[in-house]
């Protein structure tokens, strides 16, 4: 395994002399951004943040929506158990049967 | 980096402010360095300038977040570098290698370079890189990424930690078990062509 490891060292030794600029370009060059490309970078950064900002007035929308649905049932509903309280005579009853338990 | 009068304060200014001319400058000025990053950990079914344009476009979404203390070369790196990541991670797992998979060059270098104790001629660098690449195609990909940084383009340990965001600790290990991977996938290759 010794040996191994020496002939990996210099597997890898010589491959980082070739380099990942050394695939067929130039090694150390810069290169210019092709033509067009600085536009349709920009260009799908806008049209994301578009995007975004859209999806996000959406998604308040709909939770307002939903946030609105849910008042207006939990009000009908508590106006609901208001005009349909229990009778008083029977409330009366069941408290006393629980007071007179030990 | 490109222009040497850029004033890159004025066009991050101009950035924040969503001036299509500022950004346009700003990814004209920093391809270089992202082209470069790209193509040192390009998924093997990606297109290179598709992946810089992902890159680009989340520099600027995020150019927010961007707090000035750092170069903001650390930032972009840190950013190319985990964009490639994600589009290594999306690759999934890759068939096991076998000797027979290998091309006549490839064989032959890792015959020479398994029993010939000297260093291999400079030449042989695009056959050694490919064969490396193939190597490290069967690591998965933060694996991938530390012996690529580390043993391939020669960054040091405080480089890989700022441009990735790994601690120190962290790296080392990585390093440790991605090295033992590799000499394991090297020795079953070398022991199935009987080198």
């Amino acid at each position: 395994m010794k040996s191994t490891e020496k002939s990996l060292d210099r597997l890898l030794r010589t491959a980082g002399l070739y380099g990942a600029a050394g695939r067929g370009h130039a090694a150390g060059a810069e290169e210019e951004a092709p033509y067009g490309f600085a536009t349709r970078a920009v260009a799908g950064w806008l049209a994301g943040a578009g995007a975004e900002a859209r999806l996000q007035t959406l998604w308040f929308r709909r939770v307002f929506l939903c946030a609105l649905a849910v008042m207006a049932a939990t009000v009908g509903w508590s106006f609901k158990t208001d005009t349909t309280a229990p009778n008083e005579e029977m409330a009366i009853a069941s408290y006393d049967a629980s007071a007179d338990l030990p | 980096m490109g222009d040497a009068g850029f004033d890159m304060e004025a066009c991050l200014a101009g950035v924040r402010r969503q001036e299509e001319r500022a950004a346009a400058d700003f990814v004209r000025e920093l391809y270089p360095l992202v082209l470069r990053l790209v193509r040192s950990h390009l998924p093997r079914r990606a297109s290179e300038e598709d992946l810089c344009q992902m890159v680009f476009i989340k520099i600027l979404s995020n150019i927010g977040q961007y707090s000035g203390k750092a170069p903001i070369e650390h930032w972009v790196s840190r950013i190319a570098i985990n964009t490639c990541l994600n589009a290594l991670k999306a690759e999934g797992a890759r068939p096991e290698l076998r000797w027979s998979d290998l091309s006549v060059d490839q064989a032959a270098l890792l015959e020479a370079v398994a029993s010939n104790p000297d260093e291999l001629d400079p030449a042989e660098g695009a056959a050694s890189r490919d064969l490396v690449e193939r190597m490290l195609g069967q690591l998965n990909a933060r694996d991938r990424l530390v012996i690529t940084m580390l043993h391939l383009e020669g960054y040091s340990m405080d480089d890989i930690r700022e441009r990735t965001g790994w601690n120190i600790a962290a790296i080392k290990v990585r390093a440790f078990r991605a090295r033992q991977k590799l000499k394991e996938i090297f020795y079953e290759l070398t022991r199935e062509g009987k080198l």
